[in-house]
């Protein structure tokens, strides 16, 4: 319990610095800016690959589905995300004739705050800054009988930066070729890659005899035997994006997000590769 | 600068996904008869919670069976070796499964004689038949003086409802026979529906104690088991519990309870234990395995484990297969409570 205490108040301690960071950078803040405010839905079919080295050393894996709710907050010298993505799927692993099913869910909760960083190319802008995420995945497989559930959770700030490539048509374009005659007007486009390197990060996982007895002790809850341990994540995305006159947006992107639970006890890794569309609806019509 | 750029950010992208390469861990997936001989011992020498209780040299278990392991043995052969090896466990929460087979020690077969006949009872102390309220079958017997509650196995399914019914229809009664004979376990939350019924105010029953450490001996401290009695219907008057070799887990967890309990008298043999709670795991050619992690003591002997080796009954009276007419402990338990 001490353990779940000693996690959730290193969580807490995560969001209130970064929300006092934003606090501050507000009232430092001279310049009047103009904000593009979206609300940003995706769907992303990820491929998820987990091993839980307590369990099993095989790794499971399949597509998950992932949807995901954020906030966005930009303009062009500082992007604010508030977000929330939720997968759900079944890995699996079938090997030497024995086939073994898993459930996963994963939540996932997140802020991420960049700054612009001055630099000499025109087409490219680049932002730095943090991210702070809280998030967990339960997992099922009735196949390994008392060990059957795994919840694992962790909160990770992150060094996070954005580069983002302006592809922008600003003339006209025709192609004539025979029968075929394309015309297009100007668009605004772009190239984003993000990346999230984990600086701390923690992880609250079952403990060394996995399973509890919750059923025969009275002290024993739901993550009796639970420990902190070291988490370090790591993120990415590269995606390309068109945006429209209304500021509203659609971006495809490859998406990559790993973690990777280490402490004394066996470890649990988990990684997902996907594809994501989002479809971000601007809430800032002045 | 522009095409420098893009081939930049995409090389990016690719050189993210590998860096979990460098920093996750490979999976361990292999059919080799020597790694998964050597997987499953490792993890039953720091997690399993018996050594020391019973005596195993499990150094020396490793060193008898891992030399009948080649290259080329069939996955028959390399199951045989496996099960050999957990065998020495004496324990029946250990088990290795595959596709082929699930082994199984099988303490009642190999520690005590047969107790338990079912169709002696129905035919011949069931002649009014019997209700089946949950897990439950149930009867009057002797003249509607004593309570028959045949219990075969830990469902999860005892709730208010059938409990309830059970401890009204039988409220007027001399006392209470619970059989538990063959009783394989299963739910340990029945453990405390179950006992509920039989005390009025809370009381610490058992201490557990899970395994925290690769060493032998790493466990932590003993963890209190109570029982709060239910806000229904009580029985407080005596009680038999018929017990035998086959009333393993969940059953020899309630067994060992029922020491607290000044009402209940355990009848017929010593249980088969199982009173270390199984995990579960995988081998890394993908068959499944479980063992005993924990320890379990009576309240009244909180260093004592020994019980994982059968909790010992009160009065001890064993079947006499001579004659399939009578069930001799259901007789001494109806003589018992019939005198009281």
């Amino acid at each position: 319990m001490r353990k779940l205490r000693t996690f959730i108040v290193f969580c807490i301690l995560s969001l209130v610095s970064l929300f006092l960071s934003k606090v501050k950078a507000e009232n430092n803040s001279n310049e009047k800016l103009d904000y593009s405010k979206t609300i940003d839905f995706s769907y992303a079919a990820n491929y998820v690959s987990f091993t839980d080295f307590a369990t099993s050393p095989l790794t499971y894996s399949s597509f998950v589905n992932s949807l995901s709710l954020a906030y966005h907050k930009d303009n062009i010298k500082r992007t604010t995300i508030l977000g929330l993505k939720f997968d759900k799927g079944s890995p699996s692993v079938n090997y030497n004739n024995t086939v073994s099913t898993a459930s996963y869910m994963n939540l996932d909760l997140y802020y991420k705050r960049l700054y612009k960083v001055n630099q000499s190319i025109d087409k490219l802008s680049l932002k730095v800054g943090g991210m702070v995420s809280l998030g967990g995945d339960l997992r099922s497989n009735t196949k390994l009988q008392n060990a059957a559930t795994g919840i694992d959770m962790n909160t990770s700030l992150s060094l996070s930066g954005r580069a983002t490539w302006d592809i922008s048509r600003l003339s006209n374009y025709t192609f004539d070729w025979w029968f075929i005659h394309i015309k297009r007007g100007p668009v605004t486009r772009h190239l984003v890659l993000d990346c999230d390197f984990g600086l701390l990060g923690a992880g609250f996982r079952n403990g060394y005899s996995y399973v509890n007895q919750s059923g025969l002790a009275d002290t024993d809850g739901l993550f009796a035997g639970y420990n902190m341990m070291y988490a370090p994540r790591m993120k990415g995305a590269f995606g390309y994006q068109v945006t429209f006159k209304n500021h509203n947006f659609v971006n495809l992107s490859y998406v990559w997000d790993s973690i990777k639970y280490k402490g004394s006890y066996e470890p649990y890794q988990v990684a997902s590769h996907g594809i994501q569309l989002t479809f971000g609806f601007n809430t800032n019509n002045k | 600068m522009k095409n420098i750029l893009l081939i930049s950010l995409v090389s990016l992208a690719f050189l993210f996904s590998g860096c979990e390469k460098v920093f996750f861990e490979e999976q361990q997936k292999t059919t080799d008869p020597f790694e998964n001989f050597d997987y499953l011992w490792t993890q039953c020498d720091t997690k399993y919670s018996f050594f020391e209780l019973k005596n195993v040299d499990w150094n020396q278990v490793r060193d008898n069976y891992r030399q009948r392991l080649y290259k080329e043995m069939t996955e028959d052969s390399l199951f045989n070796v496996m099960k050999l090896m957990l065998n020495e466990l004496k324990d029946d929460h250990t088990n290795l499964m595959s596709p082929l087979n699930i082994s199984m020690y099988n303490v009642a077969r190999n520690h005590g004689q047969d107790n338990f006949d079912w169709q002696v009872i129905e035919r011949n102390y069931m002649p009014n038949q019997y209700i089946t309220s949950g897990p439950f079958q149930h009867c009057f017997m002797l003249n509607k003086q004593i309570a028959y509650i045949r219990f075969g196995s830990f469902t999860g399914t005892i709730d208010d409802i059938n409990m309830e019914y059970i401890m009204k229809r039988y409220a007027d009664t001399e006392g209470m026979i619970l059989d538990l004979r063959e009783n394989g376990g299963g739910a340990v939350s029945d453990v405390h529906s179950l006992l509920s019924r039989f005390t009025d105010t809370k009381k610490v029953v058992l201490y557990v104690r899970d395994k925290i450490g690769p060493k032998h001996n790493e466990f932590s401290k003993n963890k209190a088991f109570s029982i709060t009695p239910s806000s229904g219907t009580h029985y407080n008057k005596p009680v038999i519990m018929l017990v035998d070799r086959g009333t393993f887990s969940a059953g020899s967890y309630t067994s060992l309870a029922t020491k607290a309990f000044d009402n209940i008298t355990l009848m017929g043999d010593t249980t088969g234990g199982g009173l270390g709670l199984p995990n579960g795991g995988q081998l890394p050619n993908g068959w499944t395995y479980r063992f005993s992690i924990t320890q379990t003591a009576p309240v009244a002997e909180p260093n004592n484990y020994s019980y994982e080796n059968g909790v010992p009954v009160d009065v001890v009276v064993k079947f006499d297969w001579s004659d399939h007419t009578k069930d001799e402990i259901l007789d001494k338990a109806l003589e018992t409570l019939s005198t009281k």
